[in-house]
């Protein structure tokens, strides 16, 4: 699933829960990019529900600037929310008739 | 042999010929021609092959013809295609189709362009040439029919354009169940219902026979309802039923018995956090009342946002939806209808415009445009506001075109493929003024 809602949400970048103060974001982005400077290999990714994803420092910016926009950090904190994203499900593998185009001779695939 | 023999002999011959001509063009059941047909070509081949033994040079000739005339068809399919001798199979599929009496030449092309698809596989890149050279067949048509439609979509998905492919296809079952005779039918039907289940897109195919309906693609139809709803839906007789009625048998085999070992789909789309409801509701073919209850759950989270923030979330789950027609434009909340409204008023104002400059298109250009319109069209009438809507926007402009092409270019086939869509489409509408006059335009025939 593509979802960069979740992907690149800012309380995900920021590894924040969705009721943190400003205080509280300021702090944790200057943390994450003092960390990404010296390089430390525990701030080059971080958790989604999707899944671990790279993190860098332009990441940590774009994230603290969305959260200074009140719109925006409502929608982030929407997604952020774990009764909205809680066990999203892995895609099931689909039933396939896998060899159909070679039994119904289509030529094709 | 004497003259006389030879003569009495020859006439044997034609009087055969004629019953198999007469065979093909009744307008018995389904089984019922096949089963004529099955006789006829009996009678042919074993009168052939005893006047070639007992006859002379011409005799053997006459046979020869004989033979090609009643297994071209077949010798097209299973010999010169594989063996990727383009020219060959058009010659044998057309002669073959001289029984079956229309779309000779579609039925030719289809040989044709199956033959592209063997070189292409071989060659692992479309063939260039034999594409080229049947581009030019096919924009030879004067009148459109659907083995020409057919082989058309073959080329698409030799060059890759499987959209394309898939709409022309399905644009198939639109003409006349007459037109689509022999191999035009049964090819279209097998591509779609081996492209949407080798995918595992049973909601296409559940939908497949509302636009081919063939017994192929019904079976297959039952397959996907069972396999997505689960024993309850459909029983195992009744789907062994359809399967003993659809050919090809054996090879439908796996898709029978994988609809017979399904079971009853967990109900995972009513509980759960909402974000995981709402992507099992995209995965799945949910009914329209899981979806008003899941947009339910979603405003009762939504509704302590400020607008522009709801309007943002909104437009996230749209584009989520994006990925399942099925789900799209089934309510606001999956939004996807509005963009295919938007598209489908795009493709009329194109065609508008340009009945209205008085340019015409090659006819099979010209199909591939309504056909585009008319996919659009089926996309948006789950939803019976938007059918309404759109049907509205369509119904005079497409009956006004047809009626044009019926009298003016003289392409009658495309125009009652026209007439019969607004026909049905004017019944659920319960526009009587339309439906009596598309009623007596289907009434003209296509031929």
């Amino acid at each position: 699933m593509d979802a960069p809602w979740l992907e690149k949400n800012p309380f995900f970048v920021l590894e924040l829960p969705g009721d943190c103060s400003a205080m509280e974001i300021e702090r944790a982005a200057q943390k994450l990019l003092a960390m990404l400077r010296v390089g430390m290999t525990g701030a080059k990714t971080y958790a989604t529900p999707l899944g671990v994803r790279p993190r860098d420092e332009d990441a940590v910016r774009t994230a603290v600037a969305a959260l200074r926009d009140p719109a925006a950090r409502a929608v982030a904190e929407l997604w952020a929310r774990p009764e909205v994203w809680e066990a999203v499900p892995e895609a099931e593998a689909r039933l396939r008739w896998v060899d159909a185009h070679k039994r119904l001779g289509t030529l094709d695939g | 042999m004497s003259a006389e023999a030879l003569i009495v002999k020859i006439a044997g011959y034609v009087v055969v010929g004629l019953i198999v001509v007469l065979v093909r063009r009744t307008k018995y059941t389904h089984w019922l021609r096949r089963v004529a047909a099955f006789l006829g070509m009996t009678l042919v081949l074993s009168f052939a092959l005893v006047f070639a033994v007992a006859g002379g040079p011409i005799a053997i000739a006459i046979c020869l013809a004989l033979l090609l005339l009643a297994l071209g068809g077949p010798m097209a399919t299973y010999i010169a295609t594989p063996a990727g001798l383009p020219r060959v199979a058009t010659t044998l599929a057309t002669l073959g189709a001289v029984p079956y009496h229309v779309d000779k030449r579609g039925i030719g092309s289809i040989a044709a362009a199956r033959t592209c698809l063997v070189i292409r596989n071989r060659r692992q890149r479309p063939p260039a040439d034999e594409l080229a050279r049947l581009d030019q067949r096919l924009a030879g048509v004067t009148v459109l029919r659907p083995g020409t439609v057919a082989a058309r979509a073959f080329a698409c998905v030799a060059l890759g354009d499987r959209e394309l492919a898939r709409i022309l296809f399905k644009s198939v079952g639109d003409f006349a169940a007459a037109l689509r005779t022999g191999p035009t039918q049964a090819f279209a039907a097998r591509w779609l219902v081996a492209d949407a289940a080798s995918q595992g897109d049973w909601s296409a195919l559940r939908a497949l026979p509302r636009r081919l309906d063939t017994p192929l693609t019904r079976f297959a139809a039952a397959c996907a309802t069972r396999i997505e709803d689960g024993p309850s839906a459909i029983s195992g007789y009744a789907l062994t039923a359809k399967w003993l009625r659809a050919s090809p048998r054996l090879a439908t085999r796996p898709l029978l018995r994988m609809a017979l070992a399904s079971a009853e789909p967990p109900r995972a789309v009513s509980q759960g956090p909402l974000l995981a409801r709402h992507v099992a509701a995209l995965e799945s073919d949910a009914s329209t009342s899981t979806l008003i209850a899941l947009a339910d759950a979603w405003n009762d989270v939504l509704h302590e946002l400020a607008p522009e923030a709801r309007a943002s979330v909104m437009a996230s789950l749209a584009a989520m939806a994006d990925a399942n027609p099925a789900v799209r434009g089934r309510h606001p909340l999956f939004a996807g209808a509005a963009d295919l409204m938007r598209d489908f008023e795009l493709a009329l104002s194109s065609l508008e415009r340009r009945i209205g400059d008085g340019r015409t298109l090659a006819p099979l250009d010209e199909w591939v445009e309504l056909a585009r319109l008319r996919d659009l069209y089926e996309q948006l009438t789950p939803d019976a506001a938007y059918r309404r809507l759109a049907y509205d926007a369509v119904r005079h402009l497409i009956t006004n075109y047809a009626a044009d092409l019926f009298n003016k270019r003289k392409q009658k086939p495309m125009a009652n493929a026209l007439f019969m869509w607004m026909e049905r489409e004017a019944r659920v509408a319960q526009d009587e003024e339309l439906l009596k006059l598309n009623t007596k335009n289907v009434a003209c025939g296509y031929g």
